[in-house]
Parts: structure tokens; sequence; C-alpha cells
């Protein structure tokens, strides 16, 4: 009786969800600061039974504390294509993202399908992006002298040793 | 000349000749006064991009990126020109014919001199760490930062040793070798220094298949964007092609061109 | 008779369309010192390089030490060659130097010291072992130059111009140091100049090159014999009687006038001895102010030979 049903649904099913896909996030959460790139990796899944067409996947930033997100400046492309997916096959999208502010927010991938099926959203990225640490150029300085007098040295007793011996 | 010592030459040759070359490079010859322009370099964008985090505009991942890139690009150019000297400096010191009358085979020969040009990049390379690290503390990138230069550095400045060594063998003069080796060197650096890295699949394309810029953009990929280290592998296919075309090619034409008189057509 | 150490057959060089040895064929015996003679471009360096095996033969055969062409490396490890206009490097010592080409022909770091000091010894340079060789003076570059040449304790020894550049005292000081080298240890020495007396001096046979062609091979006595006939002469007349005294030469069977010479002196040769030509002079009533016959040297031969391609 219930493999009847089954049976009847799966040849039901296309007509109403033809091509389902999935999108997953590789993280949940992840904690940065300002100004650094934070490379944001999705898997888009063809979960139906038909192939799908040419997908969309899109990028989106939510700021949670009404700290002003310019889509723009996060990510110069935030608009992919991928190509299209047989029953089972999934794909890699991955996105470059530069933090440009400070504040928390969601980041999320849509895929929209070709044709009038229903979009399918990642779950939420919960990004934090703290402010900037201050680094002080102070401890560059040593180094950046140490080093060269160092092999300045070296440089003069090589100098040294081949006229001592001339 | 006994058996044994036909042995001896023949099992060690290479290494006693890697062995003089070092020395003579590093106690007598150019490579500290190379190492020493090298770290001065380094000193001054050090502290540039140290200033500029200050004033912010560098991130801190950007100035390691920023200092890791000049660090492999100056290191592998060292070591291709001190590569480019290695035989037509010979033959226009007249030491060469001397070399090639031992029973060292010429394999031997080239297997030493790479080694020896090779050793200018591994102090390159270990000069520049104490910037990386003065500049990426904090933010756990200078074990990577290390990682890269050292995987990336080494697979580049080997091909262009080995490459090096080719243009030197067949290089009519010393100078002719030393121009083409920086030309190849400035020809294949130049596409880095382009604004716009791929943004269109031609420009990919051409970054994917030039060794260096592809090296240099896995190196920023994992470095500056947080890719992971599996995740743009297929950067690297064109250094790993060329250091192996590269080593092959010395392998196989260096016998025959390791000979008295460079150019083409003579002896 | 001592074994054969050196054998060319057929020997031949070409730098694209230009000979530069042809079919060069010899042999050369224990002990022997060869000389090979020959204006510039005769093509004894090219030979020398050709049978140490840093240049491949056009065609021919050879075999040095009994080790036959087809394994130079084996040549090379029997074989002892002062390259002509060698270099050196400027900052190593002159121990350095002979260590580590010690060291490249096998032996261990102590072998390789011991016979660094030995032959610096040799040499005469036991003073300045420790200099580097940029201090050294072109002589004692040279000496340098053949006690590398002997770090292997060679079958064979190739000895290129080695007294190029040096002054008489520093010459006969090589030339000694080659013939001590032949005598103490058997070795064959083959070397290649354009001074005759040195060949009259240390050589037991003498292989004479031109443009790539043996001319003649043999003992120094066989080789200015071959041409024993042949004298020349250099003859002294007063300035205004030298066209008169061509002339009268010219007509004497057998004699004949060199032109390149100097103005007052007439350089001839004669087949048949001397004589014909000075009485013809006398009796023309032209005075000789001066007569020296070079008489059968190595040297007669040498120019008469080649006389061709050098002016
Ligand atoms: N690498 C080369 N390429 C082209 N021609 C060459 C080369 N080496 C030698 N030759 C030519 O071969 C001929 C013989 O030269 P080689 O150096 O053997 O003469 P040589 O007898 O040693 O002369 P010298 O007394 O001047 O040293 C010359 O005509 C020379 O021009
Ligand atoms: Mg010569």
């Amino acid at each position: 009786m219930r493999l009847l049903i089954a049976a009847l649904l799966l040849a039901l099913l296309p007509a109403t969800a033809s091509a389902t896909v999935e999108v997953a996030v590789a993280e949940t959460r992840i904690d940065s600061t300002v100004g650094a790139y934070l490379n944001i990796r999705t898997t888009v899944t063809n979960t139906g039974a038909e192939p799908t067409g040419k997908l969309i996947a899109h990028l989106n930033v939510a700021s949670l504390n009404d700290v002003y997100v310019d889509l723009e400046d996060w990510t110069a492309a935030p608009t992919q294509s991928v190509e299209p997916l047989a029953p089972g096959e999934s794909a890699q999208v991955s996105w470059d993202v530069q933090a440009v502010n400070a504040g928390v927010f969601n980041v999320y991938a849509v895929v929209l399908p070709n044709g009038s099926s229903a979009l399918a959203v990642s779950p939420p990225i919960h990004v934090e992006v703290a402010g900037r640490r201050i680094l002080s150029a102070g401890g560059a300085l040593p180094i950046a002298l140490i080093v060269p007098l160092l092999l300045g040295l070296a440089v003069y007793a090589v100098r040294r040793r081949l006229r001592a011996t001339a | 000349m006994t058996a044994a010592a036909g042995e001896r030459t023949r099992a060690h040759g290479w290494r006693i000749i890697a062995a003089q070359e070092c020395r003579d490079l590093w106690l007598s010859g150019r490579g500290p006064l190379l190492l020493f322009a090298y770290a001065v370099l380094l000193s001054a964008v050090t502290y540039l991009a140290a200033t500029n985090q200050i004033l912010n505009f560098l991130e801190q991942r950007e100035s390691v990126n920023l200092v890791l890139q000049i660090a492999v690009a100056v290191g592998v150019l060292l070591t291709l020109v001190v590569a480019a000297d290695a035989i037509s400096g010979e033959r226009e010191r007249g030491t060469f014919e001397s070399l090639l009358l031992t029973p060292v085979s010429r394999g031997a020969i080239v297997l030493g001199k790479l080694v020896a040009a090779m050793s200018l990049w591994g102090a390159a390379f270990l000069v520049s760490v104490p910037y990386l690290w003065v500049l990426g503390k904090g933010v756990a990138v200078v074990g990577e930062a290390v990682a890269l230069g050292l995987v990336i550095g080494t697979v580049l400045a080997l091909s262009m040793a080995a490459i090096g060594l080719v243009i030197s063998a067949v290089s009519s003069s010393n100078k002719v070798s030393l121009a083409v080796a920086l030309f190849l060197m400035l020809a294949l650096f130049a596409p880095t220094q382009l604004p716009a890295m791929p943004t269109s699949s031609v420009g990919d394309l051409l970054v994917r298949i030039n060794p260096v810029t592809a090296g240099m953009h896995y190196i920023q990929l994992v470095l500056l964007k947080g890719h992971g280290w599996t995740q743009d592998l297929t950067y690297l296919i064109s250094p790993v092609v060329a250091v192996v075309a590269a080593v092959v090619a010395l392998a196989v034409a260096g016998p025959r061109i390791v000979r008295l008189a460079g150019g083409v057509g003579s002896g | 008779m001592p074994g054969v150490t050196l054998e060319a057959r057929e020997l031949s060089k070409w730098f694209g369309s230009r000979t530069a040895v042809d079919s060069v064929s010899f042999t050369a015996r224990e002990g022997e010192v060869i000389g090979l003679l020959g204006p510039n471009g005769a093509g004894k360096t090219t030979t020398i390089r050709m049978l140490s095996t840093v240049l491949a033969p056009t065609g021919g055969e050879f075999s040095v030490a009994g080790v036959p062409s087809s394994r130079p490396a084996d040549i090379r490890a029997r074989i002892g060659v002062l390259p002509e206009s060698a270099g050196y490097p400027a900052h190593q010592t002159g121990l350095e130097y002979l260590i580590y080409h010690g060291r490249l022909f096998g032996l261990s770091r102590d072998e390789a010291r011991n016979t660094a000091v030995k032959l610096l010894g040799q040499v005469g340079l036991s003073e300045r072992a420790q200099s580097r060789i940029s201090t050294y003076s072109r002589g004692m570059r040279q000496r340098l130059g053949i006690a590398r040449a002997l770090v292997n304790d060679p079958d064979v020894v190739f000895l290129d111009e080695p007294t190029l550049g040096l002054d008489p005292a520093g010459q006969r000081e090589i030339l000694t140091l080659v013939r001590t080298i032949a005598e103490a240890r058997g070795t064959t020495v083959v070397l290649s100049t354009h001074t005759l007396p040195e060949v009259e001096q240390v050589c037991s046979t003498v292989l004479i090159l031109d443009k790539g062609k043996v001319l003649a091979a043999g003992t120094v006595a066989d080789v200015t014999s071959t041409d024993a006939n042949r004298q020349s002469g250099h003859l002294r007349v007063p300035p205004a009687q030298v066209a008169r005294a061509k002339e009268v030469l010219g007509g004497v069977a057998g004699v004949s006038v060199l032109s390149d010479e100097r103005r007052d002196v007439i350089a001839i040769t004669a087949t048949d001895g001397m004589n014909a030509a000075l009485s013809a002079v006398v009796d023309a009533g032209i005075p000789v102010l001066s007569f020296q016959i070079d008489g059968a040297r190595l040297s007669d031969a040498f120019l008469a030979m080649t006389r061709g391609s050098t002016s």
C-alpha cells in the first residue's frame, strides 16, 4: 500500500517540484576584522529528479545592527552563474568578500532556478567583524634595521677575510 | 687514478662541485652582497607596509602578502641571475675548460651548479622570515605565509635556476646570457603588476598559463582571501609543469650543451 | 720499446665549413716529449682539445693511455692538461685550487691536500700556497696550471703553449719542469708551441702542423733532415748593391732569394750548399760585408715548410 502511494507521488512530483536545488554553507560562523577577506563557500546540490537549467547564485549581506551595507563594497561580483546540474550532482560556488565595515551581519546565498520554481536559500552565516586592532610600526622597525645590519656585517667580514689573505 | 677514485668521482662529483661553488658564492663571491641588498629592499617594503597599516590603508594580511610576494619575486630573480652566470661566466673567465677536463660528468657539473644557485634562494627565504613574522604576528598568518613562500618560492626558484643554466650553457657570451635571463624574468613578472587579475576568463587563463603569475595568485588566494590550500590547486599546475619541464630539459640537454663554447653551431 | 700511450687516426675537426684539423694521425710513446709545432691557427689547440675530450672530433678516432675515445671520462681521468690561456679563480688560494681539483679527480680530502702540497713544492710555489691566485704573476699561474695538470698522476700530459708570455728565465724554468715530469714519471708529454728552440731543447719528437695538416713527423733529427739539403743563410752587402746582388743570385741554379727581409740583408736558401751563391756574388765584384749560414736547424725546416702560410 505504502509502496503504491510512493510510486504515485514519484509519478506526480516532476509536475509540481521540477528541479529542486539546495544550498549548503561550509561554516555557519565567521569572526573577522575590518579589511580582512572572507571566503564564503557554498555547495549547490540538485536534489530533484530532473536536471536543472542554468542557475544563478547570488550572495547577500544583511546587517543585524543597522550598519550601512553597500554590497558593491563587499564584493565586486555578488552574482555568479552555475552550470546546469544533473540529478544528484552538486557544484561548489564561492565568493571572496572583504569585510569593509565593523558590525554583526548575516551573509547568505540565494540560488535562482530557471523558470518559475522557488528560490533556494542557504542557511545564514553569522559574521562578526571586529574593529581594527592598532598595530605599532615600532614592532617592524627593529627587524627592518637589524636584518640588513647583520648582513652588512657579514659582507664586511667576508671582504676583510679576502683582503687579509690577499 | 685508482678505481676507487673513479668511483668517488662518479658518486660525489656533483657534491664536490656544489660545495666549492657555494664556498665561492658565499665566502668570496656576490652571495652576501646580493643578500644584503635583498634585506635592504625587504626592510624598506616592510617599514612602508607597517606604517600603512597604521594609516589604515593596508590590512595586516595584505601587508604580509605584499612582503611575501616581493620576497619570492626578488629571491627567484637573484637565483636566476646566479644560474645565468654559472656556465657562461666561467667560460668568460677561462676556468670552464679546467672543469670540463676533470672526469666528473657533464650532468654532475650542471647539478652542482644548480644546487649552488638554489642555495641563494634558500638564504633569501630565510632572510624573509623575520619580516613575515613581524608583519603577520597576532593574526595567525605567519606560519601560512612561511609555508607558502617555501613551497611556491622553491618551485619557482628551481624552475628559474634550471632555465637560467640552460640559457647560460647555450649563450655565446655572459652578457647575452644575463640579458636573456633578465628579459625572461621581466616578461614573466610584468603581468603580476597589472591591476586587473583574473576577472575575465581570458585573463584568468593568462594568469594560469604563466607559472609566476599563477604561483603568485595562489599565494594571494590562500593568504589574503582565506582560501584553503586545496581549494585552488589548479593554479599550481603551471608552476609544477614548469619546474618538471625545466629540470627534465636540463637533465636531457645538459650533457650536450655543457661544452667549451656556447652559442649554436660551434663544436 | 715503450708502449704507445697516444694514438690518433685520421682526426678531423671542422668549425662550420672551416677545417681546423684535417686527418691528423700520429702516435706517441711512454716517456716521450712530443712537440706540436705550427704557426698561428695551425690546429694545435684544437688537436689537444679533441685528444683531451673537451671538443668532439668531426671525424676520426683516438686512444689515450689505452682508453678509446668512446670513454671520454676514463680518458680524462688519466690525462693532465694545461689549457691554452687558462683562467684561474682569482679569489681561491693556490692550495685551495689544487685541493679542489684533486677532489674532482676522486682523491679524498687528505689525499688531495697531500698531493697539492707536494705539487706546489715541485713547481716552486710552496711559499705562495696560501695567497690568492689574483696575486700571482703570470709565470706563477702557468706553474700552478702545470701542477693542476698533475694532480691525478696522469699517464699523458698536454701542455698548450706553457711558456706563452714568460720571460726567458721563466721559460727555462717551465721547460726544465717539463723535462723533469717526463723523466721522473715516464709520462708522455705533448707540448704545443711556436717557439722552436723550446722544441729542440726538450722534445724527442716533433709533429709539424699547418692549416690542420701534418707536414712532418718524427724525431727532431728526422724532421730537420727531411729538408737537410736545403740550407738558408743571410748575406749582407752594401745597400747600393742589394739589387744587383739579388739579380746575380737569381741566376744561380738551386738558389732562391727570399723577399721579405731587411734592406741590406738578403735571405737566401740553397739546395746544394752555399758555395755557388757566395762565389757568384764575389765574382760579380760585390763586396760581401757578412755572411751567415743558419744551418740545418729545426727552424729552417719549419720555416721552409710553413712559409706559404705565415707570410
Ligand atoms: N671555436 C671555434 N670556432 C670556429 N673556429 C675555430 C674555433 N676554434 C678554433 N677555430 C679555428 O680553427 C683553426 C685552428 O685553431 P687552433 O686554435 O687550433 O690553432 P692553434 O694552432 O692553436 O693556433 P695558435 O698558435 O694561435 O694558438 C683556426 O683557423 C681557428 O680560427
Ligand atoms: Mg693554440
